[in-house]
């Protein structure tokens, strides 16, 4: 077909540069947005590393999770306390 | 800072050593090794020059450790990266659409020193001016190699689809070639 790329126009497309610099800015403005958002420790603070923890989405799931339990197990405590004359009297 | 030094860890270490330390160091090193090829394939496939491109890059570095709890180790990392980012091209000719130049005005910049400058050159700005859908696939599968599985995966298009894109987009490249030939 006529219109069809010939194997010499695909062989200059699969030759065409598959790696290019970017500005030596780009570097600076993405450690500077990682650092802002937590994921690299300050620079020159090693003593930082590892203290901050970062909330993730699984993690604030956990911390729900957690609350949840630990209301739940409160109020069932709580009731069958009310509920139970030998308890109550203990209590 | 200082120049890139060679090292011998692999990307999970420094992926590790990130997470785990927070260490800018290995977080640079993962930076140098794998942005001139990401950074590549955003311009190609956006075709909105370097600025643009430039943009689309950190996005997708602060994306993919933002989800990198998700990412289970069973693919490169190189992989995985390249799909952030085009992610983050489509979402940005979705959000965007055409830019306020369109893509026929852009001229892609030159990269590493070239077989034929000209040819090159030639070729990169003529894959701008073809349509977004239709650019994206023919760069993913005529310059990168992928099959029309991996690329309708990557773009949630069905194969059909993309080898239908393929077909319309070497059609169109062909005949802006030829134009262009007449013209010289």
């Amino acid at each position: 077909m006529s219109d069809e790329l010939s194997p010499e126009e695909l062989d200059a497309l699969k030759r065409l540069p598959r790696e290019r610099v970017p500005s030596a800015g780009l570097e600076e403005r993405v450690v500077g947005s990682m650092r802002e958002r937590g994921f690299i420790a300050p620079a020159g603070t090693r003593a930082a590393r590892g203290r901050l923890v970062r909330l993730t989405s699984s993690r604030v799931a956990g911390l729900v999770a957690a609350c949840i339990v630990l209301m739940v197990g409160a109020y069932t405590i709580g009731v069958r306390h009310g509920e139970n004359p030998v308890l109550r009297g203990v209590v | 800072m200082g120049e890139p030094r060679e090292s011998t860890r692999s990307d999970r270490e420094l992926v590790d050593a990130v997470l785990r330390d927070r260490d800018e160091t290995a977080f640079r090193e993962l930076y140098r090794r794998h942005t001139p090829r990401l950074f590549a394939l955003v311009a190609r496939l956006l075709a909105r020059g370097d600025d643009e491109a430039e943009d689309v890059v950190q996005e997708v570095w602060i994306h993919a450790f933002e989800s990198l709890e998700h990412f289970q180790w069973n693919s490169s990392f190189a992989t995985w990266l390249t799909g952030v980012g085009l992610n983050r091209v489509r979402d940005r000719i979705r959000r965007y659409g055409r830019s306020r130049e369109t893509a026929t005005d852009v001229l892609p910049e030159v990269g590493t020193p070239p077989d034929s400058p000209e040819t090159r050159v030639d070729l990169e700005r003529l894959i701008a001016r073809l349509p977004d859908d239709q650019r994206m696939v023919l760069v993913l599968h005529d310059v990168e190699g992928m099959k029309h599985r991996e690329i309708a995966a990557h773009l949630d298009i069905p194969e059909g689809t993309s080898k239908t894109l393929l077909f319309n987009a070497r059609h169109r490249l062909r005949a802006l070639m030829l134009r262009k030939g007449d013209r010289t």
